[in-house]
């Protein structure tokens, strides 16, 4: 009776709608609550509207070939480079951390450069190069929530170790693997 | 295989080895496959030995080489 309205409550009262016409209208009001509790979140798993996630998988699957070899923005084959002063102003990359990182983490960059180049390593490449591009997304995404482009760097680097067991071993490589990919121009804004 | 990426090393890419194995062949016509990847690891160093066989395999798609398996020799096809 509680669904009942009081203008119907009183109808109830005095006899005007008959018992079965009210449960009729309860039921329709809890079934209509039910639809409304697994719809309104249409993606979720136990959505009443059902999605193939599975078949969506198997499309992308099926097309990655045909995306990866015809995206000219993926950055394996982003060959401009941008003189880094202009890209510091860009980006607005502070001078001190731009000093820093060529003090501390340019002399490592030969060395990543020869590790990414050898054929023996191609499969670390081709995973470069993706997260190169979903860091690239992200950061055109999230950069307007930071002040500068180091902080935005820096909290990625602390956002990621804390997902490794042992991530604080990890973070010196993460920050001079980050600033190899801004100084080669394979993230951060270049236009 | 052959598509370019930024940090592609062009001295020791499959289309930089290929070359060679061309370049080799046009002196000695037909080579022995061990030798000839012992010949590409002196002048390209080790880093070119991964790429011999995906090198070989595009001059083979190519129509530009063939291979006697018997003899277990490597020559250049003859242009028709």
């Amino acid at each position: 009776m509680l669904a009942v309205c009081p203008n119907c409550h009183a109808k109830a009262t005095v006899g005007q709608i008959d018992v079965l016409s009210q449960r009729m209208y309860k039921t329709r009001l809890q079934s209509q609550a039910l639809v409304r509790q697994f719809t309104s979140d249409a993606l979720r798993p136990d959505s009443a509207i059902r999605f193939s996630w599975d078949d969506l998988k198997t499309v992308i699957t099926g097309m990655r070939t045909l995306i990866s070899a015809a995206t000219p923005q993926s950055s394996a084959e982003d060959f401009t480079i941008v003189d880094l002063d202009k890209k510091n102003r860009l980006n607005e990359l502070g001078r001190e951390y731009f000093e820093y990182m060529r003090q501390h983490h340019e002399p490592f960059f030969g060395r990543i450069t020869a590790f990414l180049s050898d054929p023996t390593n191609q499969h670390v490449a081709t995973t470069y190069f993706a997260i190169v591009d979903e860091l690239r997304s992200k950061l055109a995404a999230g950069r307007s929530q930071f002040a500068s482009f180091e902080e935005a760097l820096l909290r990625f680097v602390e956002l990621a170790t804390q997902q490794w067991p042992h991530g604080n071993k990890e973070r010196a490589v993460l920050t001079i693997l980050l600033s190899f990919m801004y100084f080669n121009c394979d993230i951060g804004r270049k236009s | 295989m052959i598509r370019a990426h930024k940090y592609l090393d062009l001295a020791t890419c499959v289309v930089s080895v290929a070359a060679h194995i061309l370049e080799l062949l046009l002196v000695n016509r037909a080579m022995d496959v061990r030798e000839l990847w012992e010949v590409l690891e002196v002048r390209l160093g080790d880093r070119a030995r991964f790429n011999v066989l995906d090198a070989l395999n595009l001059l083979f798609l190519l129509g530009k080489v063939d291979y006697d398996a018997t003899a277990d020799v490597l020559f250049l096809r003859e242009a028709r």
